[in-house]
This record gives C-alpha cells, structure tokens and sequence, in this order.
C-alpha cells in the first residue's frame, strides 16, 4: 500500500535535504492527482464477455480436477489392493501337499546314490544265491556276468 | 499485510471456481487493471485483450495464491503479463527488421499509440521510458509502496524513488505546457 504524505516525506528526507523532499513529494502528488483526474475505463460489454469466458473456464478447470481426482482414487484404490494381497498369509499346507513334499525331498536329496545301492544290493542277493547253488550253471553264469559287469564299471578305462 | 476478511471470503469462494465470486472479483479489479494496461498500451483493443488474459491467467493460479496482499499479486501478474507483451513485441520487430533490412534499430520497443489519441497525459507518459512509464502507473493503479516496487524490480529503494520521482517531475512539466496542437490550430 502506499506511503502516506508524511510517511513519503520521511522517505525521501534519506535521499534529499527537508526543502527538496518536502518539494518533491507536492510535485509527486500533483502529478498522481493528473492520473486520477482521468482514469479510462473498459467497456461494460467487455467485462460482461470476461465474466462469461471466466465462468465457462470454470467449469471446465473443476471437470478436469474431478477427472484427475477420479483417477487418483482409482489408482489409489489399485494401490490398496496390491499391497493387500502382497501381504495375504498363505494357507497352511494340506496332508497330500506334505506327503508329495516328502516324496520329492527323498528323491532329490541324492537320487543317483540310491538306485546305484539298490543295484548292489540286487547283485548281492543274485551272487548269494548263486554260491548256495553251484550246480545251478545259468545263475553261476549271470553271478558271472554281473561280477564282470561291476569289475568294468569300476575301471578307470571308459573314464578317458 | 492481510487482506480484509471480505476479500479473504471472496478469494476463497474464488479457488473453489465460484463463477460468482469470479464475476465479484472482476467488478473489484477491472477498472484498475485495465487503466494501468491502457496507461502504459495507449490502445484500448490491447488493453482489454490484456485484460481478459490477465483474469485467465489469474483463474489458473489463484489456488497458489497464499495469503499476504491480494492486489499486490494481481498486479504482479499484470506487469508480468505486460512485460512478456513487450518482449514479444520486441521480438516481432526484431524480426520485421531483419526482413526487411532496416538498418536503423531503436533501443526501446515502441509501444502501441492510437493514431487518434487526444489524450495529452498519455501523449506524456509515452514519452517517458517504458520502465519509468510502468513505476509510476503501477504505483498509481497497484497502490503500490516504492519499498514495494523496489522489491518487484529487485533494485534498491533510492534507485525505484529517483525514477518515479523524475519521471512524474517531467510528466508535470508536460502537462502544464500549453497544447502544441492548439497553439498550432490558432
């Protein structure tokens, strides 16, 4: 807001000596009373067409926050439910779920080790068999076999 | 400073889009607005076009407007608005200058002037240079402090005085000259 006459006065003593501010401000104030004296003014129908153009701005500025406020809920809302069932617990397991569980564990522990000590332990029932039948000749021959079978499967050869 | 409680109602009525608070505020501020822009314009197409664009303008900002003196907002925004139209101006000139090769380029953008103007206050201030020009309308229409006005133009409160000082000094001057065209026609 402007200065008062006094306050204007005491504003420009900083800058001039008593006389000159004293001058100045009457010959400021003259000259801002020639622009009052004639202000120009719009034309009514000028303003009547800004008050129209505002009020259609209006309403369109509010559709659009409406819109984006819309969206943002909706986004919002998406927000909510993926957090939510990012944090669901899951449903303890059922008894089939652990036994197929168990199942899978055993084999994938160390699969290979298992079937070859069941091989052996096949073999070995076969070779007993055979020492307490020795006249039995086609199981003396498979025993044989089998024993051969073992010897090259344990040399180093076939290893290259 | 705060604005009055009436003000502080309308301007809130105004950031929820209320047209009539709208249409309130442009009863308020139209005519001070559009004398600054037609004081330092002389045209009154340009002015009322700067007019409507200054309330479109104000329309989309006013929910920034936080608090403190509403009118020194308002008028901030118009000597903004009218500074880019200077520069646009400035630049169209420029350009037209370049087009056609004239050598001769002024330093101060020419401002718009009726070919009809009577009017020997305005004949006054578009003989002052635009800055000057834009001081003394935007203390006169923007009730503006030069403590103010020295904030605005970000130069100390002396240089802001001694301008608008001067300035007004020599618009006097003119003034209480006799009419040139006057003299002329007897």
């Amino acid at each position: 807001m402007k200065e008062s006459r006094e306050q204007l006065e005491n504003l420009l003593r900083c800058f001039y000596d008593e006389d000159q501010a004293v001058q100045a401000a009457s010959d400021m104030e003259a000259a801002e009373s020639l622009l009052a004296a004639d202000s120009p003014l719009p034309r009514p129908e000028v303003l009547v067409h800004i008050k129209q153009s505002l009020r259609q701005r209006a309403i369109a500025l509010s559709r659009k926050r409406q819109l984006y406020r819309h969206i943002l809920t909706a986004a919002a809302a998406c927000l909510a439910a993926a957090i939510g069932l990012w944090n669901i617990p899951l449903r303890p397991e059922s008894p089939v779920v652990l036994q197929n569980k168990i199942v899978q564990d055993f084999f994938a522990d160390d699969a290979v080790q298992a079937i070859s000590s069941s091989l052996d332990d096949i073999s070995e029932q076969i070779y007993t068999g055979s020492s307490a039948e020795k006249e039995d000749s086609w199981a003396n021959e498979v025993g044989n076999e089998i024993e051969e079978m073992v010897l090259i499967a344990q040399a180093d050869f076939w290893k290259g | 400073m705060s604005e009055q409680p009436e003000i502080v109602e309308l301007l809130d009525e105004c950031k929820r889009g209320n047209p009539d608070a709208l249409g309130r505020l442009v009863e308020l501020y139209a005519a001070r607005c559009y004398g600054y822009f037609y004081r330092l314009t002389g045209n009154r197409e340009v002015s009322e076009e700067l007019l409507s664009e200054l309330y479109m303008r104000l329309l989309e900002k006013i929910r920034s407007f936080e608090g403190g003196s509403f009118e020194k907002w308002l008028f901030t925004i118009a000597s903004n608005l009218f500074r880019d139209r200077l520069r646009k101006q400035y630049r169209q000139k420029r350009l037209l200058e370049e087009k056609t090769r004239i050598a001769e380029i002024e330093s101060e953008p020419e401002r718009e002037i009726d070919s009809t103007l009577s009017d020997r206050l305005q004949q006054g201030l578009t003989r002052l240079d635009a800055e000057t020009a834009e001081l003394i309308v935007l203390r006169f229409y923007g009730d503006f402090s030069f403590k103010e006005l020295s904030e605005m133009r970000s130069e100390p409160i002396g240089t802001t005085l001694s301008k608008v000082h001067r300035g007004l000094k020599k618009l006097k001057e003119w003034m209480e000259q006799p009419d040139e065209r006057k003299q002329r026609t007897t």
